[in-house]
C-alpha cells in the first residue's frame, strides 16, 4: 500500500528516541515532520484494509523509520497464535517494512475468548518450552525475528518458579527473540512485587536486548497497598528515568520509544519527553566513547 | 498445579464472572494484597478497556442516552458477549442486536438504529480505499452489453434503512444547544460513505433499491429493474452519472467472463493506493 517507502525501507531502528504514533498526532506529525529517530505503531491499529490509518502511516513511512508493536497476539497463551492474526501481520510487515516487530511477554486469551489485555505468565518449566515454542512458530510464520516484552504485572502465581528476569533471557536465549525492556514495567513490577530493579536490568542479558520503552504509570491505593499500575498516561516518572540511565549504563544505547496510549498530550509534550531521553541516550554515547 | 492452560481457563473464568467460576481461581501471592483483589483489578482494566472500545464506536449512541446509562448497556454487553479477536476493532459488531432486546433501551426505538449505523462508520472508516470507474472505457463499451455490466459499490461505504431520521439524530449531538427531533418526521434511506471524512448521503427509493441490488452482485439491468420496482418513475441515466461521479459505484465488470476472473475485468478501475 505505501507507495514508496522511501530511504528507510529495512533500515534498522537507531539508537535514539522513538515515540508512539496515536491518531490524534497524525495531522500535526505530518505538518511538522519534527526531528524524532523513529515511530511505533500498534500494529493492530493498522488490520484495517484502508482509510486514514494507513494514509497518515504511509505518509510518515516515507520520513521515519517505524517499528511494529502488537497488543493482541496473545502470544503466551496455551491456544496457538490466531492464524488471521499472524497472516495479516505478516502482510503489514511487507507493505511497510518495519525495523522491529515486538509483542508482549504475555497472554490475552484461551479457547479463543480474548481479554484484550495483557495478562501475567507463570514463570514455570512448562511455561518456558510453550513460549519457546511459540515464538518459533511465530518467527517461522512472519519470517522475522521479533523482540518481546517484559509485562507490567499486578499479581504473581505461586507456581511461578523462575524470576522473571531468567524466564524472558531463557525465552531469548532458547528461541532466538530479541528482549524489548519496558523500564517502566521493570519499575511497576519492581514496586508491585518487592524486588530490585536495578538488580533486574542488570541480569538482563544485553546481548538480547533490541529496544527499550518508557512510559508514565499511576498509583492506586487499596486499603494500606500501593499497587502501580501501567497506564502510559502521562510523564514519566522521576524514578524510571533513574532506571533508564541505570538501563542505558548497563545495555548500551538503544532505540527508546516514549508511550503514550491514554490521555494524550499535545504533540509538543510526547517530543520533550523524547527529547529527555535523546540527551540522555546521546550522554551515553559520549561516554562510552 | 495445574497447567498453562488450566491457569488461563481460570484466570477467564474468574474476570468474566468472579463469583459463578466453576474453578478456583489460581493461587496467587497475597503480597500485602489479597488474590481476589489483585484479580480484580485485571477485571477492571478488561472492562475498561471493552467499554471505551464500545464507547469510541458507540459515542452516538452515549451521547444520546448519557453516560451512566451507556455504560450500564456496555458492561451487560461485555459480560455477554466475550470479545473473540486480538484487534480490539473487531469488537462490538452485536451491540445494536444487543441494544435492541436489552430491556432498559426497550423504550429508545430507535436506539439499535442508531447504533448501527455507529458500528457501519467504524467499518466505512477502516475500509479498503475505493477505485474509480473508468468512464472513458465506459463510453467506449458496446451498448448492447450495458444491461449485462456489473458495477461495484464502493468499498467504504455501506447502505441503511430505518424508520427513523438518523441523520437528524446523529446531527444532536453536534449541535451547541440539542433541539428535539421528531422521530415520525419520516425514515431514512442513507449511503454512508468515506470520502475523506464520512459522510451520509440521502438516497430516494429508487437509487437505494438499485444500489443494494448492486452490492448484492446484481447487474445493472437487473438493479435497474430492482430501481424501477421500487419507483416506477425512476431514470436510471441520470442516477448512474451521479453514482459514478460521486465515487458510489467503484467498479465496472464486463458480462462476459465469470465474476471475479481477471479477465472478467475489461474497464480500468485505477485504486487510489
Amino acid at each position: 500500500m505505501p507507495a514508496q517507502v522511501s530511504a528507510f525501507k529495512d533500515a534498522p531502528i537507531p539508537a535514539a528516541a522513538g515515540i508512539g504514533l496515536r491518531a490524534e498526532h497524525y495531522r500535526d506529525l505530518c505538518a511538522e515532520l519534527p526531528a524524532v529517530g523513529w515511530l511505533e505503531v500498534h500494529s493492530e491499529n493498522y488490520f484495517g484494509a484502508g482509510g486514514a490509518p494507513h494514509h497518515y502511516l504511509a505518509r510518515l513511512r516515507r520520513h521515519y523509520p517505524l517499528s511494529f508493536h502488537g497488543v493482541g497476539m496473545s502470544i503466551g497463551s496455551a491456544d496457538r497464535p490466531d492464524a488471521a492474526h499472524l497472516a495479516r501481520l505478516k502482510e503489514l510487515i511487507g507493505e511497510y517494512s518495519p525495523g522491529l516487530v515486538s509483542e508482549h511477554l504475555s497472554w490475552s486469551s484461551i479457547d479463543g475468548e480474548f481479554i484484550n489485555d495483557l495478562l501475567p505468565l507463570p514463570y514455570t518449566g512448562e511455561s518456558l518450552r510453550h513460549l519457546v515454542e511459540q515464538v518459533d512458530f511465530v518467527q517461522h510464520t512472519l519470517g522475522c525475528k521479533i523482540l518481546l516484552e517484559n509485562a507490567s504485572t499486578y499479581l504473581q502465581y505461586e507456581e511461578s518458579e523462575i524470576p522473571e528476569w531468567e524466564f524472558i533471557n531463557s525465552v531469548a536465549q532458547k528461541s532466538g527473540c530479541g528482549i524489548l525492556l519496558d523500564v517502566n514495567n521493570v519499575f511497576v513490577n519492581a514496586r508491585n512485587h518487592g524486588f530490585d530493579p536495578f538488580q533486574y536490568l542488570e541480569r538482563i542479558d544485553t546481548r538480547h536486548v533490541g529496544e527499550m520503552h518508557l512510559a508514565g504509570h499511576s498509583v492506586k491505593n487499596f486499603g494500606a497497598t500501593e499497587v502501580r499500575i501501567d497506564t502510559h498516561n502521562r510523564e514519566v516518572s522521576d524514578d524510571v528515568w533513574r532506571l533508564y540511565g541505570h538501563a542505558l549504563a548497563h545495555h548500551g544505547a538503544t532505540p527508546t520509544l516514549i508511550e503514550w496510549d491514554a490521555d494524550l498530550p499535545p504533540l509538543a509534550v510526547l517530543l520533550g519527553e523524547a527529547a529527555a531521553a535523546q540527551s540522555m541516550l546521546e550522554q551515553h554515547h559520549a561516554r562510552a566513547a | 498445579m495445574p497447567g498453562l492452560r488450566e491457569l488461563q481457563r481460570r484466570f477467564a473464568a474468574h474476570l468474566r464472572a468472579p463469583d459463578s467460576a466453576p474453578a478456583a481461581a489460581p493461587a496467587i501471592v497475597a503480597n500485602g494484597l489479597g488474590g481476589a483483589r489483585r484479580l480484580q483489578i485485571y477485571r477492571n482494566n478488561m472492562r475498561a478497556n471493552l467499554r471505551s472500545t464500545l464507547r469510541n464506536i458507540y459515542r452516538t449512541v452515549e451521547a444520546l442516552v448519557g453516560e451512566e446509562f451507556f455504560r450500564g448497556c456496555a458492561d451487560a454487553y461485555i459480560q455477554e458477549r466475550a470479545s473473540t479477536s486480538g484487534d480490539l476493532n473487531r469488537f462490538g459488531e452485536n451491540f445494536p442486536a444487543f441494544v435492541k432486546t436489552f430491556p432498559p433501551c426497550a423504550h429508545l426505538e430507535y436506539l439499535p438504529d442508531v447504533a448501527q449505523l455507529g458500528w457501519i462508520c467504524h467499518q466505512v472508516f477502516l475500509a479498503e480505499d475505493a477505485g474509480r470507474v473508468d468512464l472513458g472505457a465506459l463510453r467506449r463499451a458496446d451498448p448492447e452489453d450495458y444491461a449485462a455490466l456489473r458495477f461495484a459499490l464502493n468499498p467504504a461505504s455501506r447502505l441503511i434503512r430505518s424508520r427513523f431520521p438518523l441523520a437528524a439524530i446523529w446531527d444532536l449531538q453536534f449541535q451547541k444547544n440539542p433541539g428535539e427531533v421528531d422521530l415520525d418526521s419520516g425514515g431514512c434511506r442513507l449511503l454512508v460513505m468515506r470520502r475523506g471524512d464520512i459522510v451520509f448521503i440521502p438516497l430516494a427509493a429508487a437509487e437505494f433499491a438499485f444500489l443494494s441490488a448492486v452490492a448484492a452482485g446484481r447487474t445493472l439491468g437487473e438493479a435497474a429493474d430492482a430501481g424501477l420496482a421500487a419507483d416506477a418513475g425512476f431514470d436510471l441515466g441520470p442516477s448512474l452519472t451521479r453514482m459514478v461521479r460521486e465515487g458510489m459505484l467503484t467498479e465496472v465488470r464486463a458480462p462476459a467472463a465469470a465474476p471475479g476472473s481477471a479477465a472478467a475485468y475489461i474497464f480500468h478501475t485505477g485504486g487510489s493506493s
